[in-house]
């Protein structure tokens, strides 16, 4: 019960980041590029995060199963931040 | 308590997170920044609803491993009082069956065994193996005794010696007794 709390915090705690982080660029067009700059950075790394696993598996012997889902829940997260506050009224 | 406290605090940071940018206008100045606020509000209640259920993971876990080690303990406490309980039962039988005797009686029993053993182990007189001559002549004592002859006519029949003090009759009559078996 409690692991599973600290897991859905832990999502939520990523939700909150990419919406604050939305949020922010929408207070000045420079903080837009900033954030969309940083945006970039996190999907590539995201993106190479998925290209790499089995050489990341295997260098830092991490289970397949907790690092794929640790993938999933932070683009997921990251995503449904920036939905957030990207479809708010 | 902790609980409550991390249900309040996982719900105030989802609402916190939700809430704000579903009731309040991005257009309005003051709107836009309680939804910052709110957004920090709700990282840091989820970060506190975080630890907090850490905490309580690893106290729970603490607590199970304690219980663990009583039940654990316990079952030992019970299993050594039922060794001890069943080793007391069969020295009881065992008593029961093959009982002590009291020292009187084993000083009876030693008294008889020793009696028993030494008038076994009494040494028995082993005849001294005769010759071939000395069985003859022991034959022929028993044969002159049959008919009736005395120790000093078979002396005289058969060594030739007459009674008296001469050590030929001596020889003779210790002979004859080694013979008799007297």
């Amino acid at each position: 019960m409690t692991e599973a709390t600290a897991t859905l915090n832990t999502f939520v705690m990523v939700a909150v980041a990419s919406s604050f982080f939305c949020w922010l660029a929408t207070l000045h067009p420079t903080a837009l590029h900033f954030i969309r700059a940083v945006y970039a950075l996190t999907l590539c790394l995201w993106a190479l995060g998925w290209i790499l696993d089995d050489a990341l598996i295997a260098k830092f012997r991490i289970d397949v199963l907790q690092y794929r889902a640790v993938l999933v829940g932070s683009g997921v997260g990251i995503a449904i931040g920036l939905g957030v506050i990207l479809c708010r009224s | 308590m902790s609980l409550l406290k991390l249900s309040a605090l996982t719900i105030s940071g989802i609402t916190l997170w939700l809430a704000p940018p579903a009731i309040l206008s991005r257009k309005i100045p003051m709107h836009n920044l309680v939804q910052g606020i709110a957004l920090v509000s709700a990282f840091a209640c989820c970060f506190e609803a975080r630890r907090t259920a850490i905490a309580l993971g690893k106290s729970e876990e603490f607590e199970a491993m304690e219980q663990r080690a009583i039940t654990g303990d316990a079952e030992d406490e019970l299993a050594t009082s039922v060794y001890v309980a069943e080793q007391k039962r069969r020295q009881e039988a065992e008593q029961i069956l093959n009982p002590t005797p009291n020292p009187n009686d084993t000083v009876l029993l030693l008294e008889r065994a020793l009696a028993l053993s030494s008038s076994e182990s009494e040494p028995e007189i082993s005849e001294p193996e005769l010759t071939s001559e000395e069985q003859e002549l022991a034959e022929k004592i028993m044969n002159l005794k049959v008919r009736g002859y005395g120790k000093v006519k078979i002396i005289l029949e058969l060594w030739g010696a007459s009674k008296g003090g001469s050590a030929k009759y001596k020889a003779a009559e210790a002979e004859y007794r080694r013979l008799v078996g007297e």
